[in-house]
């Protein structure tokens, strides 16, 4: 044939026999540049964590409500082997990218006695990771199940640890512990700043030499929320210097925000 | 080409053509799902999953897209991957659409304010590249892109005159450089491996080195050796350079010019076919006209006319065969104009 005659006009049923050829052999190239290019692209994902978010399963835990350092809820989890009480606080987060100091202000107004008096049940979705665990209240009003007047007051307190300065990253915490993958970096920036700016609690997570993560809640110089204000340091890397405190399982770091964040790492590192 | 408008003219070729695109699509969603789920399935959340396999889809299948036009110029073979390409394009749109509107869902939705608004002022870093909020590019070029699937068809291209309407469609290339930033600042700081780099560096120098080769390819057609000129006629070449039903193109004065041998005649028309500027010259005549290789449109040789109901047309030229040399009047005549072909 020559090559004269082959012209191909696509709505003609048929194509030329070399020029059908020719596409043939460019679609069996493409199937298989797509299964690598696909199979490539799916491998690189490297950055992913075991995160657990369990969304539309419901839960209810019972115990203390606090509103201080941020709102949680203190659960009894066992005994150590001296047989102590063992105490874990579980962060209390809204629906969506949303704190949940509103929710539990509304719920201590509904509460008659002290929160210190009261065992309250709540309903929401458990978010956990690395021994941290937090609870969306789901159901956001109808989150509170259950109040239960207590025989005697309980205290929970923060007890002080000292200063410290870490290089780390400041993110959100109820995407970093559970709903987001990865929940730290770059390409979630936007989305940690959108829920510390609707006041879920920043967290400062930070990698001692052993590899081991640490995770501060953070907090004002005097142990205020200052989620507006940390907004331009959020997924970046950064240096920060504080007081630490302990609660229960959660470290907490107070630091003033005009003077001791830094956008670079801290000097000496 | 067309009388009247349909949603689509649908042909046997098209079909296979759809049904190839939407088999590929689907073998590289299964494989990067499978993937995922084999490899990291007690991490990966479903949104996650979503987001980055439509994404990885889409930009693979703009490669894809962009590399078709220089293929077809360099070889003709690869035409018919240029003849049903809005389908691709439409429906790559489609796919970074679902990988853009879960993006927004899932980093900006039920916050504190319009997910819309988030995606502009959540990070603010626009004075910085590194910080560049990447997730705006990605934005924009879906504006692109949706604009483009919007007007792809035939009845835009009329509308909006196939000028505007070519303009809107090489803003595609705008919408690709911004998407390389998309990807670079997006992913590559996050993953510490540096594949995705290398992937869309291949991607980029073969999509630019294509693009060079057949702009040069394109530059060496049609050009004469020394421009031999008598009584406003310019010597091209003799009737035996063209081969028969085929056609020899002449760059002069600014003019693109396909000059046709057929049924022992010669016609010369403009280069241009009104579709959408697909070069006549490496079309064919077939059953009594010239048929553009991109599209099938036809047009008669003598006139330069689509055959009725059509109405598309081009500019003619006048010729003389003087000693067994053609010579071409490179000034046009008005689009349509019937001139008396030169008999061989
Ligand atoms: C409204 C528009 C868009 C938004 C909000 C957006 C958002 C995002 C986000 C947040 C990521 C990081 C995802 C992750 O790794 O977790 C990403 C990555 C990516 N985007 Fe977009 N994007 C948009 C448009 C586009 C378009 C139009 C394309 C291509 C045609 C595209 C291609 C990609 C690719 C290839 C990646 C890297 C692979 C991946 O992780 O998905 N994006 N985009
Ligand atoms: S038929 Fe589409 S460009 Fe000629």
């Amino acid at each position: 044939m020559k090559s004269n005659d082959e012209f191909y006009i696509g709505y003609f049923p048929k194509a030329p026999k070399s020029i059908a050829k020719w596409i043939m052999t460019s679609v069996i190239i493409l199937v298989i540049s797509i299964a690598i290019l696909s199979l490539l692209q799916a491998r690189n994902q490297e950055n992913l964590q075991a995160n657990n978010f369990e969304f539309g399963k419901i839960t209810e835990l019972t115990g203390i409500l606090q509103t201080t350092p941020v709102p949680n809820l203190v659960i009894h989890n066992g005994q150590d082997i001296n047989g102590n009480d063992l105490f874990q606080s579980v962060l209390l987060i809204g629906l969506g990218k949303f704190g949940s100091d509103s929710l539990v202000s509304f719920f201590k107004n509904k509460i008659d006695l002290p929160l210190n008096q009261t065992e309250v049940t709540l309903r929401g979705t458990l978010i956990y990771s690395d021994g941290k665990t937090l609870l969306e209240l789901t159901e956001e009003e109808n989150a509170l199940v259950k109040s239960v007047p207590l025989d005697s007051s309980i205290t929970i307190s923060s007890k002080k640890i000292g200063r410290i300065e870490l290089n780390g990253e400041m993110i959100d915490s109820k995407c970093y512990f559970g709903v987001m993958n990865p929940g730290y970096g770059k390409p979630h920036r936007s989305c940690a700043i959108r829920c510390v700016s609707g006041g879920i609690p920043p967290v400062f997570w930070s990698t001692t030499e052993d590899k081991a993560t640490q995770y501060y809640i953070v907090l004002g110089k005097n142990g205020e929320a200052i989620n507006q204000q940390v907004l331009p340091y959020i997924a970046d890397p950064i240096c920060i210097k504080g007081e630490v405190y302990q609660y229960l399982d959660w470290h907490i770091i107070q630091t003033d925000i005009e003077n001791e964040i830094t956008a670079k790492g801290c000097s000496g590192f | 080409m067309s009388a009247t408008y349909q949603p689509v003219l649908w042909n046997r070729q098209k079909k296979i053509y759809d049904w190839v695109m939407f088999g590929l699509i689907i073998l590289f969603l299964a494989i990067f799902i499978g993937v995922s789920l084999v490899l990291f399935g007690d991490k990966i959340t479903g949104e996650t999953l979503i987001i980055r396999a439509f994404g990885s889809l889409a930009i693979t299948m703009l490669h894809i897209i962009l590399m078709i036009g220089p293929l077809a110029r360099l070889n003709k073979k690869f035409l018919p991957l240029l003849y049903n390409r809005r389908h691709l394009g439409v429906t790559m749109f489609f796919m970074a659409s679902i990988h853009g509107v879960f993006s927004i869902l899932q980093f900006h939705s039920m916050g504190d304010i319009n997910p819309l608004v988030s995606l502009f002022t959540s990070n603010v870093n626009y004075a910085t590249l590194a910080e560049f909020p990447f997730q705006v590019l990605g934005f924009f070029s879906l504006i692109i892109l949706f604009l483009m699937a919007a007007t792809s068809h035939d009845f835009w291209l009329k509308n909006l005159s196939p000028k505007v309407w070519k303009t809107l469609h090489l803003l595609v290339y705008l919408a690709y450089a911004m998407l390389i930033f998309h990807v670079m600042l997006g992913v590559i700081q996050l993953e510490k491996s540096p594949l995705i780099v290398i992937l869309l560096g291949i991607g980029m120098l073969t999509v630019i080195g294509l693009h060079l080769a057949a702009g040069y390819r394109q530059k060496q057609l049609g050009y004469l050796k020394e421009q031999v000129e008598k009584d406003g006629f310019v010597k091209v070449c003799t009737p035996d350079d063209i081969e028969d039903n085929r056609a020899k193109l002449v760059h002069l004065n600014g003019e693109s010019i396909a000059i046709f041998k057929y049924e022992n005649k010669l016609s010369a028309i403009n280069n241009f076919c009104k579709h959408q500027n697909g070069s006549l010259s490496e079309g064919k005549f077939v059953n009594g006209c010239i048929t553009c290789p991109w599209h099938g449109y036809q047009y008669l040789a003598h006139n330069g006319s689509s055959p009725p109901p059509f109405t598309e047309k081009v500019a003619t030229y006048h010729l003389q065969l003087i000693d067994n040399e053609i010579w071409v009047n490179p000034t046009p005549e008005p689009e349509g104009t019937a001139i008396e072909p030169v008999l061989l």
